[in-house]
C-alpha cells in the first residue's frame, strides 16, 4: 500500500516536471533580463528556448512513460513493428489458451506463462540470460564483432585449472586474438587466480594456466594478475565478468564447484558504470602480466 | 670542388673502408659465383665455409661469418643483451610500421613528441585503426634548441601528459634529426614509476654508433636504427632491437604472424627471418644482400669511428666559428647536445635560398652538410679532430653564405649558382 503511494507520488511529480522545469527557468530568465536591461528581442529568444525545452521534455515523458491500462499498451507498442509482431503473436496465443477449459490444463499453462512473463520481465530490464555456452559464446562473438566496440575488457576468476581452455573457449580466444590482430579492438584482461594455481612465493601462475596466459599475452592482450587472497577484504571483486565498450556487461555465474550456471548479458548503462568501478578496483591489486615476466627473468 | 670536408653524416655516412671492401668483394663474388651453392654457404655460414682458393680470391669477405655472428656484432654495437634478438630489413620504415603494430597492440594511447622524425609519426597515425586509439603529442623542440629546459622540466612535462591524457605506451627518437639527445632513459623510468607503461619503441636512427648507449637496462621493447648513417655502410638496412623479457613473446609472435600473413612488405627481413628460423621458402622473393655485407664491414671499423669525445669536441668548435660569423648556434642544454649542430640564418623560410641553393653553396667551397628550407643547416661533427684548416674552409664558407645574406647585391655566392637562384 505504502508502495503504491509512493508510486504515485513519484509519478505525479514527474508529470509536474515538463511544466515546472521550462517555468522555473522562464521567470529566472525574465528576471535576468530585467536586472540587467536586455532587449525584448532576447527576452523573446529566451522565452523561446523554454517552450522548445517544455516540448523536448513533453516527448521524453511520453516516451519512457510505461501505459499500464489495457488500451495503452498496443498503443504504446505500435510503433516498433518487430516488437508488435511478436505482441499480435503473443496475445492471440493467449487467447486460444484462454478458452480451453480443463482445469488442469490451466492451472500448467498458467505456471508455464508466468514463466514466460517473468523472463519478458528480466528481457525488459536489459538482462539476457544464456544458460548453454555455445549460445552464450555466439552472443559473445557478435558483440565483438559489432561495429563500434573498440574496447573489451574482461574479467577471469580462474577456480579451474582448465579454466576456458576447452573448445568454445578456445574458439572465443580466437576471436580475441583474431581481433587484437586486426587493430578492430583492444582487448585487456584481469585474471583473478586461486592462490593454488598462483603459489605467493611463485613469481608466476602455475601450468596449464601459465601457458593460457602466456598465449594471449603474445597475441598482445593486456593481461594483468591477481590472486585471490588479495581480495579478501572486497569479496564483491571476485566475480567473472567482461565490459563490451560502453554497449554491455557480461556476468558469468559459477555454483561452487566452479561449473558455470549461466551467462548473463546486461545492456544497462548504470551496471555498465558499477563494471566500470570494479574493474579499476580490481585494477589497483593487479599486477600487468609483463612485470612478473621482467622479474622472472632477474 | 671535391667534397674537402664532410659534415653530412646524420643525412647519410661516408662508406667506411672496409665496407667498401666487403661490397667490392662481394660484387666480385656475384659476378663470378652467381647463385651458387658456395652463394648459400657464404650467406648462411660466413666466408670460412668457401674453399680456401675462393677465400683467399675474395679477401675482404673474411669480416663476414654469416648471420648470426652479424647479429653478434650488432648487438654489441648496441650495448644489447646476449640473448636479445636483432632483424634486419631493407627499409626502416617497414620496421617502424612493425613497430606501430606493436605498440597499437597492447596501447591505447600512444605519446610521442615533436621530435618524432615526422615520416614516422605519419607511420603511427596510419596504425590507428579502427579502434579507439589515440597519439597524444608534446612539443619540446623549440624550448629545449633555446636552451630553456632542462632534463627535469623535459620528464616532468613527459609525464604529466602522459598520465593527464592516460597515455600507456611510448614511441621516441634517442636523438632527433636536429641532434637533440633525447632523456628516454629519464622519462621511461619516471613514467613507469607513477603509471603502466605498455609497450616503448625507441627511435635510435641518429643514436646508435654516434652516441654512447647500451640497451642491456632493457628500458625499451622495441629500437629501431640503420647502418647508413653514422655505422657508415652506405647502403640502407634497417635494424630491430628487442629481447626485454616482458615483451619478447610478444614480439616474437607478432613478427612470425606479420611475415606469415605478409603484413611486412620487406623481402630482406622475411627471408633472414626463415634463415635464422630454418623455414626458408621455395618461391621467396629475390632479395638485395648487399646491405648485410657492407653493415659488415662498417661494424669492422666502428670502433674507430665511434669516438664520441672527439666528435663532441668537434662539435664545439663548430659553434665555436659559427659565432664568429654571423650564423647562429641555438645552444641546448648539456645533456641535450649531440655531435650534430644547427645553425640559423636568423631570416626564416621566406627570405632563405632553397636548401638545394643552399647546400650547393657549401659544397662549391668544398664543405657538405644539411640545409633546410628555412634557412637552418645541419652539420654532423666528424671523428677525426678538425684541424687548422678545414676550419678556416668552414669559417670562409660560412662568412660568404652569410656575406651574401646581409647584402643581396653582393655577387659572391648564391647568385652565381645555376640557374641564378636569389634569395
Amino acid at each position: 500500500m505504502e508502495r503504491n503511494t509512493n508510486s504515485h507520488s513519484g509519478g505525479s511529480w514527474r508529470s509536474r516536471l515538463p511544466i515546472l522545469v521550462p517555468s522555473a527557468a522562464a521567470v529566472v530568465f525574465s528576471i535576468i533580463c530585467l536586472v540587467t536591461g536586455f532587449d525584448l528581442q532576447v527576452l523573446f529568444l529566451g522565452w523561446l528556448v523554454c517552450l522548445v525545452l517544455w516540448a523536448s521534455l513533453m516527448r521524453l515523458l511520453a516516451e519512457t512513460e510505461r501505459p499500464t491500462d489495457l488500451l495503452g499498451i498496443p498503443f504504446a507498442i505500435a510503433k516498433d513493428r518487430e516488437m508488435t509482431e511478436q505482441y499480435k503473436r503473443i496475445g492471440q496465443n493467449l487467447i486460444s489458451a484462454s478458452l480451453r477449459t480443463d482445469s488442469i490444463y490451466r492451472m500448467l499453462a498458467l505456471t508455464r506463462i508466468t514463466q514466460l512473463a517473468d523472463d519478458v520481465e528480466m528481457l525488459a530490464s536489459g538482462n539476457i540470460v544464456f544458460e548453454t555456452t555455445e549460445s552464450w559464446r555466439l552472443a559473445y562473438e557478435q558483440l565483438l564483432r559489432s561495429p563500434g566496440l573498440n574496447m573489451y575488457r574482461s574479467v577471469a576468476l580462474v577456480q579451474t585449472a582448465n579454466y576456458w581452455q576447452d573448445e568454445p573457449g578456445r574458439r572465443s580466444m580466437q576471436v580475441n586474438y583474431e581481433m587484437q590482430a586486426g587493430g578492430s579492438l583492444s582487448v585487456e584482461r584481469i585474471v583473478i587466480l586461486a592462490d593454488r594455481f598462483w603459489p605467493a612465493a611463485d613469481t608466476l601462475p602455475l601450468e596449464p594456466l601459465l601457458s593460457w596466459i602466456d598465449e594471449q599475452h603474445r597475441h598482445g592482450i593486456w593481461i594483468q594478475l591477481v590472486r585471490e587472497s588479495a581480495l579478501l577484504d572486497e569479496p564483491d571483486l571476485g566475480v567473472d565478468f567482461g565490459i563490451y565498450g560502453n554497449r554491455a556487461v557480461g556476468i558469468q555465474e559459477l555454483n561452487p564447484q566452479a561449473k558455470t550456471i549461466r551467462f548473463i548479458l546486461v545492456f544497462d548503462f548504470e551496471e555498465l558504470l558499477r563494471a566500470e568501478n570494479r574493474w579499476e578496483r580490481l585494477s589497483i591489486h593487479a599486477v600487468p602480466y609483463r612485470e612478473l615476466l621482467d622479474r622472472s627473468s632477474d | 670542388m671535391p667534397t674537402k670536408l664532410y659534415l653530412d653524416t646524420a643525412r647519410l655516412g661516408q662508406m667506411s673502408k672496409t665496407a667498401q671492401l666487403a661490397l667490392f668483394d662481394f660484387i666480385r663474388f656475384a659476378g663470378e659465383e652467381g647463385g651458387s651453392l658456395y652463394f648459400d654457404r657464404l650467406l648462411r655460414h660466413g666466408s670460412q665455409a668457401l674453399p680456401r682458393p675462393l677465400i683467399d680470391h675474395y679477401p675482404a669477405l673474411n669480416s663476414w661469418h654469416g648471420l648470426e655472428s652479424l647479429a653478434g656484432d650488432l648487438r654489441s654495437a648496441a650495448g644489447a643483451r646476449s640473448d636479445s634478438r636483432v632483424i634486419v630489413a631493407n627499409r626502416s620504415s617497414q620496421l617502424m610500421r612493425f613497430a606501430a603494430r606493436l605498440l597499437f597492440g597492447p596501447c591505447t594511447n600512444i605519446l610521442i613528441t615533436d621530435l618524432t622524425w615526422p615520416s614516422y609519426e605519419r607511420i603511427l597515425r596510419e596504425q590507428l585503426g579502427h579502434a579507439d586509439r589515440h597519439i597524444t603529442k608534446v612539443s619540446l623542440r623549440d624550448e629545449i634548441l633555446s636552451g630553456s629546459l632542462d632534463v627535469a622540466d623535459v620528464v616532468k612535462r613527459s609525464v604529466s601528459a602522459f598520465s593527464r591524457h592516460r597515455c600507456d605506451g611510448l614511441c621516441l627518437p634517442a636523438v632527433d634529426n636536429l641532434g637533440i639527445r633525447f632523456p628516454v632513459r629519464e622519462v621511461v623510468d619516471a613514467i613507469s614509476r607513477v603509471a603502466k607503461l605498455r609497450f616503448v619503441v625507441i627511435d635510435g636512427a641518429q643514436e646508435l654508433c654516434h652516441l654512447p648507449f647500451s640497451l642491456a637496462d632493457d628500458y625499451c621493447d622495441f629500437y629501431i636504427a640503420g647502418c647508413h648513417k653514422w655505422m657508415r655502410a652506405h647502403n640502407p638496412l634497417g635494424l630491430g632491437f628487442y629481447g626485454r623479457p616482458r615483451s619478447r613473446d610478444y614480439v616474437e609472435t607478432r613478427l612470425s604472424q606479420a611475415i606469415h600473413s605478409g603484413g611486412i612488405d620487406d623481402p630482406l627481413l622475411t627471408f633472414s627471418e626463415e634463415i635464422v628460423r630454418g623455414s626458408q621458402s621455395q618461391f621467396g622473393e629475390t632479395v638485395n644482400l648487399s646491405p648485410l655485407f657492407s653493415c659488415q664491414g662498417a661494424l669492422r671499423d666502428f670502433s674507430e669511428t665511434s669516438r664520441h669525445e672527439i666528435r663532441m669536441e668537434n662539435a664545439a668548435r663548430i659553434r665555436q666559428v659559427a659565432r664568429e660569423t654571423s650564423w647562429s648556434a641555438p645552444l641546448p642544454r648539456e645533456p641535450f647536445r649531440s655531435a650534430i649542430v644547427i645553425l640559423d640564418s636568423g631570416r626564416g623560410g621566406h627570405s632563405s635560398p632553397t636548401s638545394s641553393v643552399l647546400r650547393a653553396a657549401f659544397l662549391r667551397r668544398g664543405v657538405a652538410l644539411t640545409a633546410y628550407d628555412d634557412g637552418r643547416l645541419r652539420l654532423s661533427a666528424p671523428s677525426r679532430p678538425l684541424d687548422e684548416r678545414n676550419l678556416a674552409r668552414l669559417k670562409q664558407a660560412l662568412m660568404a653564405t652569410s656575406v651574401q645574406r646581409k647584402s643581396p647585391e653582393d655577387d659572391s655566392c648564391v647568385d652565381r649558382l645555376p640557374g641564378g637562384t636569389t634569395a
